[in-house]
């Protein structure tokens, strides 16, 4: 009602007004900063994909073009054609649905272990575990390629599998998710009646849903990704993955010229399971231990 | 028959924490024993040994005529609710409260039978088929009881299970426990940090402290004769108020100097505390239950009266309390404090008691609601002379016989 009133509120409006516009701009600006930096990562992933539909000549040509031009399949008719596309895929299969079920497994009865159990040496099983997680992969393959031909199983799908059935980092993680599990409920079972395997299997288990579900995805990814223990594992042709067969795809080893179209068909080919799982159980991760204690 | 019994019973850690030391203590078939004390006290490792899941440093525990001490837990035939209940949470009500039978390959029909009839006396038969995350506290408190009831053991054990439960559920649950342990006459033992709980539900109570027990008898003679500082202050809400005295002799009598007051010590309280006249000239400390004070002429005030201002009154409806500061020096020995408050709140209580210059107490006295107190008023509180407490300064038990 009084001039000083009616002479402040303009000035407020503006105010908001530059204040509300200045932050949209800001918005727009983070967003295209967020968007730009997600091309530039899953780019060279659009260009394997795009590639692989490509006939050589074309990919030779123009490597970063997003578009195919003419569209083929040829690559993956070649590929499917080719018998020995097909064993990699087996062999990798096998591989790695050994390696995954068999060190969820294992994984989480050595985490059991050290969580719960107690007995002599406990801290330092512990101790040299996670020293082994700070040594680079690197440094063991020789000692690993030593071992493998000392115990006969080189050049064997054992040679591949068993070394590749425990992990630290899969132990670290199992420990540290059981020791997070009130011990009540353990006690609880052992009152009723329960012995140390059974509370293992039937209680804690299948709480530790999460905990198992990071060490299966991690278990599959790694394993169907692994080359470098592959390498020094085995040499026939017969037991190659698809992780070493395209390897030797793209040393030029079957073939001369750079075959883009053909390598990286194969690869967008390899991706597909580890994507399917991570999708599927991104969705499947809840917490399973709710309900079970007074938070 | 399932007695429990204690027998020089002690636990000492691996650091050399002593957590029981010495314990002797029987619980009678179809009893129900509350351990009670401040947190640290014991009573939660004690009740964990008679389940197996603490070893047993020293002394025997035999349930029954056995001892249990090197069978582990399976073996012992006890059951036990915990205090966050420690459901299965992956598994149904059902299946939680039916597990121990599994364990103990009962066949499915006579445990199915067994699962609903437990249900049914918890009021879980609704609720079968969820599982844990959809219940709420009371009901998951329900089924942790559900799952110590379908064993039918010899001895049931319970660990604080009331304290996660909001104050008004706590009220209902304590007479539902109470109602169906009378009804299953199971041997049980019931630990709590809260003496109201522990009052309201023991056929008799083992106050515990520091490892070591204080007294083990039915509520009321806790109530009406502590045995030490500690237990008076403990147990009773409000707390007995504790002043410093002097005994002196008047005459054939002996009066209580209590600050600037005189309380007659009447005949019948000095024959049954005949140890009383050898504390004359020495400071003891008297201890008045706040409903010992009056202020409505009830009480014939001849044998002493304690005058102070009222600071604070607090309206509970039937009652008020009254907190009167009088001139007279608190009793802030560990004793009473650590029966007041756990030992880290202990500087602030005695902050709060005790004016700068510690001759002031603060008393609380429990009058009828129609008295008319009001703040900063001086009043004169009588005191019921034949329900005092003396208790010695120095070792804090109860001057007695």
């Amino acid at each position: 009602m009084t001039a000083t009133t009616v002479r402040g509120a303009p000035r407020k409006l503006r105010t908001t007004k530059s204040a509300a516009r200045r932050r949209r701009v800001g918005i727009a600006v983070t967003y295209s900063f967020l968007a730009a930096v997600a091309v530039i990562y899953l780019f060279p992933f659009l260009i394997a994909i795009a590639t692989s539909f490509k006939t050589e000549p074309n990919a030779t040509a123009n490597p970063l073009s997003l578009a195919p031009s003419p569209p083929t399949t040829s690559a993956f008719h070649q590929l499917y054609q080719d018998q020995n596309f097909l064993l990699w895929v087996k062999n990798s299969a096998i591989i790695t649905l050994s390696v995954t079920f068999l060190r969820v497994f294992l994984d989480s009865l050595a985490g059991y272990a050290l969580a719960r159990l107690r007995f002599r040496g406990r801290g330092a099983a512990f101790a040299t575990i996670v020293a082994v997680m700070a040594v680079p992969g690197v440094v063991l393959l020789i000692p690993k390629f030593l071992m493998i031909r000392q115990l006969g199983i080189y050049d064997t799908y054992y040679g591949m599998i068993i070394p590749l059935l425990v992990d630290a980092a899969g132990v670290f993680i199992m420990k540290n998710f059981f020791e997070s599990i009130p011990a009540s409920v353990e006690e609880s079972a052992r009152i009723d009646g329960a012995g140390i395997f059974r509370i293992y299997w039937s209680i804690v288990l299948p709480m530790a849903r999460p905990a198992l579900i990071t060490i299966f995805i991690l278990a599959f990814q790694g394993s169907w990704n692994e080359l470098a223990h592959f390498i020094i594992s085995a040499q026939s042709t017969s037991l190659n993955t698809l992780t070493k067969g395209v390897a030797q795809l793209a040393s030029g080893q079957l073939g001369v010229g750079n075959r883009y179209p053909l390598k990286l068909a194969a690869s967008t080919l390899m991706t597909i399971p580890v994507a399917v799982l991570f999708f599927v159980f991104q969705r499947r991760i809840m917490n399973v231990a709710s309900g079970a204690v007074k938070e | 028959m399932a007695e429990i019994t204690f027998d020089n019973v002690t636990k000492t850690y691996g650091d050399g924490t002593l957590a029981v030391s010495d314990l002797n203590l029987d619980v009678h078939d179809g009893e129900f024993v509350v351990f009670v004390g401040p947190s640290g006290c014991g009573k939660t490792t004690a009740l964990r040994m008679i389940a197996g899941l603490e070893e047993i440093s020293g002394g025997e525990i035999r349930i029954g005529e056995r001892v249990v001490n090197n069978l582990p837990p399976r073996d012992r035939d006890v059951a036990m609710v915990f205090q966050n209940y420690a459901l299965y949470p992956h598994m149904t009500v059902a299946e939680n409260i039916g597990f121990a039978l599994r364990m103990r390959n009962v066949a499915k029909d006579e445990a199915r039978l067994r699962i609903e009839e437990t249900a049914r006396i918890l009021g879980l038969v609704d609720h079968l088929d969820r599982k844990p995350r959809q219940l709420s506290g009371g009901q998951r408190q329900r089924v942790a009881m559900g799952r110590a009831i379908v064993r039918e053991p010899q001895v049931f054990l319970m660990d604080e299970p009331l304290s996660n439960l909001d104050a008004k559920l706590r009220v209902q649950m304590r007479a539902e426990i109470a109602r169906i342990q009378r009804q299953l006459n199971v041997t049980t033992v019931y630990v709590t940090h809260d003496q109201i709980e522990a009052m309201t539900m023991g056929d008799r109570v083992a106050v515990l402290r520091r490892g070591l027990l204080q007294q083990f008898e039915p509520p009321q003679r806790l109530y009406e004769q502590p045995a030490n500082l500690f237990v008076a202050s403990f147990i009773g809400s409000p707390a007995m108020n504790m002043l410093e005295a002097t005994l002196e002799r008047k005459g054939d009598d002996v009066v209580c100097r209590v600050g600037s007051a005189t309380l007659m010590v009447p005949a019948q309280v000095l024959s049954a505390r005949p140890a009383l006249v050898g504390y004359v000239g020495r400071s003891i400390a008297v201890g008045i239950r706040p409903e010992a004070l009056d202020h409505s002429g009830r009480l014939n005030g001849d044998g002493g009266r304690l005058r102070g201002v009222v600071r604070a009154i607090e309206a509970l409806g039937p009652e008020q309390l009254a907190h009167v500061e009088v001139e007279a020096r608190p009793v802030l020995v560990e004793d009473v404090v650590e029966g007041l408050v756990d030992m880290e709140e202990a500087e602030d209580l005695a902050e709060i008691m005790t004016d700068s210059d510690g001759d002031r107490a603060m008393l609380v006295a429990r009058l009828d609601a129609a008295a008319s107190v009001r703040p900063e008023e001086t009043v004169e509180l009588a005191v019921d002379l034949r329900r005092l407490h003396f208790f010695d300064l120095e070792s804090g038990a109860t001057i007695g016989a």
